[in-house]
């Protein structure tokens, strides 16, 4: 099982296994969507490297190398850049936008910022529904980009996500 | 900066287009300041007390995030809506842990 399924798994385990008065905790369910939030990176994050690398058993470990370089923020504000062009209507780079990469782009950035709110924000309280709407969200953005992966826009998306800043100069 | 006088408009229930299940009671806005330090919205959609564990889903409420985004968006509001939804009995402040 990949690591972004076995965060996925966690996530619901974290929000289903407490039951009664006062439960889940806050603690499971801040953890719960810590790991939603890092379920969609890692899975991201692996398809960019897969990607780049290629798929074989023996890339392992360049994979890994290259998956320490993706930040947070850049590929926060690369899934903006997706947004507003599409809310623009514009293309990117000259591809169309499909609707499922925007919806990826969205979870991306939501999940991001409710996975700081949970680990950061104390006076952030959180309910089972919270984690489980956010669990659906991921899940219909890794669902639409497996419909999406090979397309080129989706090969750029992926490329903008580890070297926005860079690329953002041509 | 945008006014709160003009999300709120932009938000209004009988503007956003809601589908009737599940019921929204109330949709608030308040200013917010979001982990990268951009101005941005948190957006509450308060759902009836009768929204059953089955409608709380992202497929059942997708629709109201997208409309919510569609508002702001027709609104010309360029600050990212958080969406969070409570039933009217765990509105925010009414469900701190003990």
């Amino acid at each position: 099982m990949a690591l972004w399924d076995s965060l996925l798994e966690q996530a619901r385990h974290l929000t289903d296994r407490e039951r009664g008065p006062g439960r889940p905790r806050q603690a499971s369910l801040r953890r719960a969507i810590s790991a939603a939030y890092y379920a969609l990176f890692h899975f991201l994050v692996g398809e960019a490297c897969s990607q780049v690398v290629g798929v074989a058993a023996d890339r392992r470990a360049v994979r890994a190398l290259l998956a320490r370089a993706f930040k947070h923020s850049e590929m926060r504000e690369a899934c903006r850049q997706i947004i507003r062009l599409s809310a623009a209507g514009q293309p990117f780079r000259g591809f169309q936008i499909p609707v499922e990469l925007v919806e990826v782009a969205r979870t991306l950035c939501d999940a991001q910022e409710e996975r700081h709110s949970a680990d950061y924000d104390l006076s952030a309280s959180y309910t089972r529904d919270d984690v489980n709407v956010l669990l659906g969200q991921v899940d219909q953005a890794i669902g639409n980009w497996v419909n999406i992966r090979d397309q080129p826009v989706a090969n750029l998306f992926l490329l903008h996500l580890l070297l926005h800043k860079k690329l953002a100069r041509y | 900066m945008v006014k709160q006088s003009a999300i709120e408009a932009a938000l209004r229930l009988d503007r956003l287009g809601l589908p009737e299940r599940p019921r929204i009671a109330e949709v608030r806005a308040e200013p917010h300041v979001d982990s990268a330090g951009e101005d941005a919205i948190r957006v509450w959609v308060i759902l009836g007390d009768e929204t059953q564990d089955d409608q709380m889903t992202w497929q059942q409420l997708k629709p109201v995030v997208e409309a919510v985004h569609g508002a702001l968006q027709r609104a010309e509001i360029d600050l990212w809506p958080y969406v969070r939804f409570r039933r009217e009995s765990e509105c925010p402040g009414a469900d701190e842990e003990e």
